[in-house]
């Protein structure tokens, strides 16, 4: 195999206000003709740096050292016609967040013309341009090709982002986070798409933070923590015969959904709300009706349950799960708290139901008020039942300790936490009022792997006595299966299944749940020996 | 408390555009508080000997056609011009704030209303609206600094009412209200201070603008009445000098007039660069 | 077909706006202390008097039926009479618009060049010298105030350099021309008279450079910010780097997408335009609209300013509405 790409300790250092971070130290890589190799990491280890620099496209203030040579050649000096060439001619990037990356004002035809104007001109633009989007798998090209991004879809997006660097048949494509936002069967499907473009000579580079699925595509992974390159080699050997322990950790926090939960014993207690016949239509303007979110959806939920409400986004489950906590009016149908329909309080009524009811939000950063610190922000629902400051107090420091937070911690501004902190913090104050009935709404998709593991270990000691009752909406089947007592699924407003964990897992009935069973994420398995 | 807390050290990182327009704004503050005590002339005192005479000694910006000092005419204006645009600010804002809260938290028909209501104001060039009021109204210190705050509220109000429409989607705003927020917690605890960041940025650009509302109704003599020492009536009464070749009395006081507006514009605009780099 | 249809979408909800518009502007006057009519009447008027006026004015009616023939009268172009100079206010609008209307487009026009043009060199020199001068010189026009910009322009080019001419009149006393648009600089050239037409411009200059310099500075400062977020959008940056041609890259890339916000700012800046005449006028002695405005104001003639508000708010919703469909041509993502 013929080296394409050589990078040799190259370091990148962005100089801010308060001092010089060092986004890369000493990085050396290459790529061959042919190979498909992909970057690891987590958010804010510099992955994205290495893309950058090779395409001359660092952050202005940025300094840089090191080499990257293509075919032999030195390719850190170019600059002017020659640089221009470089960039698409021989090094192609996709960006990440397509739809953010194509210009809104022009048509992806066009985009696409413009592409071949610089590099290869020449002949029937508009029929090249149909035969590029065809050949990336994008549907009916002759029709989105007037179209603006706006007017496409994510996954489409990404597919004439493809297109649009495949226009100059680069020697090398790099993809920098090509499946962010997508969903586990589009991400499956865009990245064999990538991983394809590894023909005739051209190398393909893929930066991603989801290991489980570049290890389904790559021929090599580098893994690189705080900007050095702590792994590098096959992958098979990577992801089955790890040798750095931060590469371990990442494998480790892979759910994997084959894996079953330690069953406990299962107590359940009274009832504490019971939905029935629940419908939710959001009112389209002008009081067109659209599609009802939810519709005859009927739950019990008791003291001691764990609940997984799993399902697709736009599937209803977010809709249910405010349903539940009472945030959102149904159109139809009761829901009854201890016996009283919350659907039709008043805000002063509601707002008593919050102490037996609270909530985790998803984005955990988000989650918080930025101007507030963690004990204002965990004292908001105590003031609900506790007048006193002291024993408010006291309330604060046992919440933070229960979910593993030195109380040190309550002058913190949000800003001043890590994402595992804030979402601790979040719990924090879901549980300070001791409520019965607690909704955790994707508690961990916004967290890096590593700390998503340590929340879900919370999470499990938690909902392990058993002394209330947890709803916990996720699309991460892996996380469901260990956590959770009962999973029901969300399709199109409807439960389309509901039922015990482990007999949905083994068992599935609707076509819906053996889907989502199917394009959960896990990593590749070992080659079969006579494959 | 924290939040405050933090305040401090923000401010030693201010740009360098926000300390030079304090600079002049602090200069111009100083003018205002001691101007009976940095000239020897009142500003209506007439002094008898010299009438539209140029800089001289004594009379160190010259005098005016009534034979009065420039300078501690100037001096006094900044009193003037300052108060009525910082009292009018200060009404646009609250009221701004007030109305652009209840709109944007409330929702359905009193925004939809409510913000009918503001189109209809705001489909009047700001300056023509003033003039109208000014002239219906009369020129009381008092109605000016009420019809120019008035006239300057809507823009305040759209802006709280966007930021807290923007802010109503944001998840803590939604984990506030799960945590059982009452309304006046939701709306001064959580809204209300991360929705108040763009007023500090607008709030100094405004205040040069009232003061420029304010000299531009005295040019045209809908403002602060002769003899009052306001540096757009100044400017107004000098025009009539500049044609014979006697161009301090204009000069001057719009000099005046531009460095407090520039030191406005610099503070609004170096709060808006340091935004736009976060 | 689809533009015509929005148009026409456009200003059907532009009616709600003009009836509230109305109703500020007839609602205004009457809001103020005491009786419109003892402003009219001259101050030894009798009871007798007064109740004749208040009749001749239609003041005695209810409010309502005040307001509809008000309106009714609007619609069909009859703004009343003055009061103090009896004057037919519809005939003196219909003089006095072209002359200010002429300063506001050369102006706006002059301004919308040097902006566009200021904004994309400043914003391709981030931080260096072009970007730094004009930075300074939109700080400079946004906080000089434009009727002493204009005094300052007299004293140094008429009474300093004698280049200017004195600031009264749109042409040299001796040269007539017969009015056909009301547009000076058109009806010197329907007129075929040069030396006419090159007096008029001599004339506009001074006027137009003062209104311009102070609306540019806005302007400005958007072009530049919207430049520079095109030019650090991703998009912009990922058409680099599929190494597309420099020219391309600013025309297609930066230039369009900097232009989609310019016709709202314009609008907004059209309104301040508005207000700045009146001033500039006054500063000038231009005769348009502004000056026949002021004059109302300064003695409270209201019928005129009724229909100056309700003119200029009309004007300004229109440019709004025109800017809303420029800016719906340029950018594709708004909802036609």
């Amino acid at each position: 195999m013929n080296t394409l790409l050589d990078i040799r300790d190259l370091a990148v250092t962005i100089p801010t206000a308060d001092a010089e971070v060092q986004a890369l130290r000493g990085v050396s890589l290459s790529l061959a003709q042919n190979e498909v190799v992909g970057i690891v990491g987590e958010s804010g280890g510099g992955k994205s740096m290495i893309a950058r620099a090779v395409t001359h496209m660092l952050p202005g203030a940025a300094r840089m050292t090191g080499g990257i040579e293509l075919d032999g050649r030195d390719v850190t000096t170019l600059t002017g016609a020659a640089l221009q060439a470089f960039r698409g001619g021989d090094v192609a990037l996709c960006f990440q967040s397509p739809r953010s990356a194509l210009s809104p004002t022009r048509t992806v035809g066009k985009q696409m013309a413009d592409r071949f104007r610089a590099h290869a001109p020449g002949g029937d633009l508009r029929a090249r341009a149909v035969e590029a989007f065809k050949a990336v798998g994008l549907r009916e090209p002759e029709r989105q090709i007037d179209r603006f991004p706006h007017e496409l879809s994510g996954g489409m997006c990404q597919r004439v982002m493809i297109a649009l660097a495949l226009a100059c048949s680069p020697r090398v494509l790099i993809a920098d986070e090509p499946t962010t936002g997508l969903d586990v069967t589009l991400t499956g499907e865009i990245l064999d798409l990538i991983a394809a473009q590894a023909r005739d000579g051209r190398g393909v580079l893929i930066i991603s933070h989801d290991i489980a699925a570049l290890s389904k595509v790559c021929d090599r992974l580098i893994v690189i923590e705080a900007g050095r390159i702590v792994e590098d080699g096959p992958t098979q050997t990577v992801i089955h015969a790890p040798k750095s322990n931060y590469t371990r950790r990442l494998i480790d926090a892979v759910p994997d959904i084959r894996r079953k939960r330690a069953v406990t014993d299962e107590k359940r207690g009274e009832t504490l709300m019971v939905l029935s016949e629940v419908g939710v239509t959001y009112q389209g303007r002008f009081g067109r009706n659209r599609k009802p979110a939810l519709a005859g959806v009927n739950l019990e939920i008791r003291k001691g349950d764990t609940i997984a409400i799993v399902g697709e986004s736009g599937s209803g489950k977010s809709t249910l799960s405010r349903t539940i906590m009472g945030m959102l009016k149904p159109t139809t149908g009761r829901v009854d708290f201890r016996g009283t329909d919350i659907a039709r309080l008043s805000f002063g009524r509601k707002r008593g139901l919050r102490r037996h009811m609270q909530m985790v939000c998803q984005d955990p950063l988000d989650a918080l008020n930025p101007r507030m610190s963690v004990e204002d922000i965990v004292s908001d629902p105590l003031r609900l039942v506790e007048r006193d400051a002291m024993r408010r107090s006291a309330l604060i420091d046992r919440a933070l300790t229960e979910v593993g937070l030195d109380p040190s911690f309550r002058t913190r501004l949000p800003h001043e936490l890590s994402g595992g902190q804030a979402q601790r913090v979040g719990l924090a104050r879901a549980l300070a009022i001791d409520p019965d009935l607690v909704v955790l709404d994707e508690p961990t998709s916004a967290l890096d792997v590593t700390v998503q593991a340590q929340i879900l270990t919370l999470i499990r000691r938690l909902t392990e006595r058993r002394d209330r009752a947890y709803v916990m909406v996720s699309h991460d089947l892996a996380t469901v299966r260990a956590l959770c007592d009962r999973v029901v699924v969300v399709d199109a407003g409807r439960i389309v299944e509901d039922g015990p964990t482990e007999q949905i897992f083994t068992d599935p009935k609707s076509p819906k749940t053996r889907a989502l069973l199917d394009a959960a994420p896990h990593l590749a398995d070992r080659p079969k020996e006579d494959a | 408390m924290s939040a405050i807390l933090a305040l401090p050290r923000r401010i030693v990182r201010l740009p360098s555009m926000v300390l030079v327009g304090l600079t002049i704004l602090t200069l111009v503050a100083f003018a205002a508080v001691f101007a009976p005590w940095l000239t020897g002339w009142g500003p209506e005192e007439m002094d008898m000997m010299y009438f539209l005479e140029g800089p001289m000694p004594g009379h160190w910006l010259g005098t005016d056609a009534n034979g009065m000092d420039v300078l501690s005419r100037i001096l006094h204006g900044a009193r003037i011009d300052l108060g009525v645009a910082i009292a009018a600010v200060a009404i646009a804002v609250t009221l701004g704030t007030l109305v652009g809260l209840i709109f944007g938290y409330a929702g359905g028909w009193v925004d939809h209303v409510g913000m009918r209501v503001l189109d209809m104001f705001q489909a009047f060039p700001v300056f023509i609206l003033a003039l109208a009021v000014a002239a219906i109204l009369g020129n009381s210190m008092i109605n000016l600094i009420l019809t120019i705050g008035f006239i300057n509220a809507p823009p305040y109000a759209r802006l709280i009412r966007a930021e807290v429409l923007s802010l109503r989607n944001r998840t803590f705003v939604e984990a506030a209200e799960a945590a059982g927020n009452s309304h006046i917690s939701m709306l001064f605890r959580h809204l209300l201070p991360n929705a108040l960041t763009p007023i500090l940025v607008i709030a100094p650009l405004n205040c040069g603008w009232a003061i420029l509302m304010l000299a531009s109704l005295s040019f045209v003599g809908l403002g602060v009445p002769v003899p009052g020492a306001e540096w757009g009536a100044m400017i107004s009464a000098g025009a009539a000098d500049i044609v014979g070749g006697r161009w301090w009395t204009a000069t001057f006081p719009g000099i005046a007039l531009f460095i407090t507006v520039l030191g406005f514009n610099l503070v609004g605009e170096g709060l808006q660069e340091q935004g736009v780099k976060r | 077909m689809r533009v015509a249809a929005y148009v026409l979408k456009r200003l059907l909800l532009l009616i709600p706006v003009l009836i509230g518009v109305s109703l500020i502007a007839f609602f205004l006057i009457r809001l103020l202390p005491g009786d419109p009519v003892l402003l009219i009447v001259p101050e030894t008027a009798t009871e007798a008097d007064i109740a004749a006026a208040r009749e001749r004015l239609g003041l005695d009616q209810p409010i309502l039926t005040q307001y509809l023939s008000y309106v009714g009268g609007a619609l069909t172009g009859d703004f009343g009479t003055s009061i103090t100079t009896n004057r037919s206010i519809s005939a003196d609008l219909a003089q006095r618009i072209p002359l200010t209307l002429e300063l506001l487009i050369y102006s706006m026009a002059v301004a919308l060049v040097l902006a566009v043009i200021g904004g994309v060199a400043a914003a391709r020199h981030w931080h260096k010298l072009p970007d730094k001068v004009l930075r300074f010189a939109a700080l400079f026009g946004n906080s000089v105030p434009e009727f002493w910009l204009g005094l300052m322009l007299i004293l140094l080019f008429y009474q300093g350099l004698h280049v200017a001419p004195p600031p009264s009149g749109r042409v040299d006393m001796d040269l007539a021309v017969p009015t056909h648009t009301g547009f000076i600089l058109i009806d010197t050239l329907i007129a075929g008279n040069g030396k006419a037409f090159l007096s008029a411009l001599h004339h506009l200059m001074l006027p137009v450079a003062t209104l311009a310099i102070t609306v540019t500075a806005p302007l400005l400062r958007s072009v530049r910010a919207s430049a520079l977020e095109v030019l650090a959008s991703d998009n912009y940056r990922c058409a680099a780097a599929h190494g597309l041609a420099p020219r391309v890259l600013r025309q297609r890339y930066l230039m369009r997408q900097t232009l989609t916000r310019l016709p709202a700012l314009s609008a907004i800046v059209f309104g301040n335009l508005l207000g700045g005449s009146v001033l500039i006028e006054y500063v000038f002695s231009w005769q348009g609209l502004g000056q026949w405005a002021l004059r109302g104001m300064q003695v409270r003639d209201y019928p005129v300013i009724q229909a100056f508000v309700l003119v200029a708010a009309t004007t300004y919703v229109l440019i709004f509405l025109l800017a809303d469909v420029i800016q719906a041509a340029l950018d594709p993502r708004v909802k036609m």
